[in-house]
């Protein structure tokens, strides 16, 4: 066994070029491969978001997936606006244990700007923790001044804002220098990350959103602008959506009976994840599409070893014959070749979890960065294992054509060239 | 080391022939050997001119080459009766093969080239016994070098060393002196036939030569005991 992987080496060495050039092949492949299947397996847990703190989402009539996107997600626009008197009635509702109204449609520098209440960040994802500061006071009743803002800690990080420095808003939900409000606010608190889209939001009290230069209420159907050092009458105000947690899953049925199929005016998102779920069904097809082709990618690869390998096998025939007449047997030169094969794909392999964690590496951050989604490089999952054994099995399958064309050679005929 | 038993036969051929096919079609017999025999320990010289089947004879002989018909018993066993893989594996431990352009592996230092017949063969003393026969041919300098580092001379004894390193029964040699000068034909022969000797191995050595029949025990010309080429004589 010694000779042979003296002789194997040897041979690896002697075709540095074309085997270094079919590693990475299978390398480019696996990487493809491994990153489209381990996006796949992490995209449904992370969209899922099963420790959001809420079980439903209340906003105005329209699409749920657009209503969870804008409001979880934040990204999309929001479907509309309700009359505060709504999120009263549900914050009422006996079978809510607590309601948290949102108020979107401006952003800082392109991350958005969320009037809330003080309460979401003790509910959020079980509560929210703190890098630097806290939460603003209150939220709902009439702000100074310079009243406060959380920084979620994308925002900060990327922005550099920390907590004493005043921030402008500005109009609308993209970036426009030429839109921006008078207003400023104080940061009070930078959040620790999340690893949710909330690390990409600038959170302000709800009622120092109304107030914002130019934003006009229509809760009650006529147009109000809200005055400073004047409290804003509750009929006026309108919230982007409420995120709802319930005390029982079962009034989360009731609440979807009465709002989605007998009222008219709003939508609820019960459960939260059924509606990225069924988002999720709708692009799966896509996803499984996706990894279809990484497969046949890393099957090309392998059949490029193949043609890598038995391309080679013409130089050696000669030197197969030799090891034919001292004793070499079908197994050693099955080893040989077949050795050669699973050692390239073995490299590709190696090389491959290298580039896959490089590659993800900057994939992991694009995500975050865009859509404030979280995704591990190595996690916890049998892919792991399975397409590294099933690359080295595939690369035994590319050795065997080979291998056996090697013992089928004519051993005097070679001999004599 | 073995010890010679010249009363003993070693190989034994019977009714040997082989045929090749032809590019126009049909067949060409190059071999019809009715009988032959060697004896444990002996050295023959076989002297054939080119095209007589020389080369054809020895990987027939080793089971390299699959004959058309007839026997050829090694130490009692019908090596061409075996399949491909038990032939491979006993020419592997009772035969050593020298051959004309000598056949060393390139990517292989002398060292690895010599000890590699016992690796195949599953012997573990390869390694040593390779060093003891190169340092008894006089490269024990030369143990780490590859063969295009060698001369012809010296890639010479490194493949004479590789036949030996499984103590094999029978060498085969078909022309291993081809690539040298006389002179240095003549010692390398006289080295062959010393170190087969020593080692108890016997020796069938093909060639072309008429000069380099000395010290072997019998000579035989390969037209006389090929029918075919008996047959072109006359």
């Amino acid at each position: 066994m010694k000779a042979l992987l003296f002789v194997l080496r040897r041979s690896l060495s002697c075709h540095k070029v074309g085997f270094g050039l079919t590693i990475l092949t299978v390398a480019l492949s696996f990487t493809l491969c491994l990153g489209i299947f381990s996006l796949h397996r992490q995209s449904k847990s992370i969209l899922v978001m099963e420790n959001l703190g809420f079980d439903a989402v209340l906003g105005a009539r329209g699409s749920a997936l657009q209503l969870v996107l804008s409001s979880i997600y934040h990204l999309e626009a929001s479907p509309g606006n309700l009359p505060w008197e709504i999120y009263k009635n549900i914050k009422d509702h006996p079978g809510v244990e607590h309601a948290v109204p949102f108020a979107t449609g401006d952003n800082y520098k392109g991350y958005r700007i969320v009037g809330t209440l003080e309460s979401f960040f003790s509910l959020y994802g079980g509560g929210v923790n703190f890098k630097d500061g806290g939460p603003f006071l209150g939220g709902d009743q009439m702000v100074s001044e310079k009243p406060g803002a959380v920084l979620g800690s994308t925002v900060a990080q990327e922005t550099g804002r920390r907590v004493g420095d005043l921030i402008h808003p500005y109009h609308g939900l993209v970036f426009d220098e030429g839109a921006r409000h008078d207003n400023t606010y104080k940061v009070v608190g930078v959040m620790e990350p999340t690893n949710t889209p909330a690390d990409r939001v600038v959170w302000i009290p709800i009622d120092g959103f109304y107030r914002l230069g130019g934003h006009v209420l229509m809760g009650s159907g006529e147009t109000y602008q809200p005055e400073a050092g004047v409290e804003i009458p509750d009929a006026h105000k309108e919230v982007s959506a409420v995120l709802l947690s319930l005390k029982n899953p079962m009034f989360g049925m009731m609440l979807d009976q009465t709002i989605n199929r007998q009222g008219t005016v709003a939508t609820l998102a019960f459960p939260i994840a059924k509606e990225v779920l069924v988002m999720y069904k709708k692009m799966g097809w896509v996803l499984v599409i996706l990894q279809g082709v990484a497969l046949l990618s890393l099957i090309v690869s392998a059949t490029g070893s193949t043609a890598a390998i038995t391309n080679t096998l013409h130089e050696r025939r000669r030197e197969f014959a030799i090891l034919r007449a001292i004793g070499a047997r079908r197994r050693h030169l099955l080893f040989l070749v077949l050795g050669q094969s699973v050692v390239l794909c073995l490299a590709g392999v190696v090389v491959g979890l290298g580039l896959y964690a490089v590659m993800m590496f900057f994939v992991v951050e694009a995500l975050r960065e865009n859509i404030g989604l979280h995704f591990s490089i190595f996690f916890s999952h049998e892919i792991f294992w399975q397409l590294p054994v099933g690359t080295l099995l595939l690369g035994c399958l590319a050795g065997l054509i080979p291998a056996t064309l090697t013992y089928r050679e004519d051993v005097a005929a070679n001999l004599n060239e | 080391m073995k010890t010679s038993n010249s009363n003993t036969t070693l190989l034994k051929v019977r009714a040997l022939t082989k045929s090749f096919p032809l590019a126009t079609g049909g067949l060409r017999r190059v071999m019809d050997l009715p009988d032959f025999s060697m004896q444990q320990g002996e050295l023959v010289y076989l002297a054939g001119g080119s095209g007589t089947g020389k080369s054809t004879l020895i990987h027939l002989l080793s089971g390299v080459l699959k004959a058309d018909s007839g026997k050829v018993h090694l130490l009692g066993t019908d090596i061409q009766a075996m399949s491909e893989g038990k032939r491979d594996r006993f020419r592997g431990l009772h035969i050593g093969l020298l051959f004309q352009t000598l056949q060393l592996l390139p990517a292989l230092t002398s060292l690895e080239n010599v000890a590699l017949p016992c690796g195949l063969a599953g012997k573990p003393e390869g390694h040593s016994r390779a060093q003891a026969l190169l340092q008894g041919l006089g490269l024990g300098d030369r143990l780490h070098d590859y063969p295009n580092r060698l001369s012809t001379g010296q890639a010479q004894r490194v493949a004479l060393a590789r036949a030996l390193v499984n103590q094999p029964s029978l060498i085969l040699a078909d022309e291993p002196t081809a690539s040298l000068d006389a002179e240095n034909g003549k010692n390398a022969v006289s080295l062959i036939c010393e170190t087969c000797r020593r080692e108890g191995a016997s020796l069938l050595m093909v060639s072309h030569d008429p000069r380099l029949r000395e010290g072997f025990d019998r000579v035989l010309e390969l037209d006389q005991i090929n029918q075919v080429g008996r047959e072109a004589a006359t």
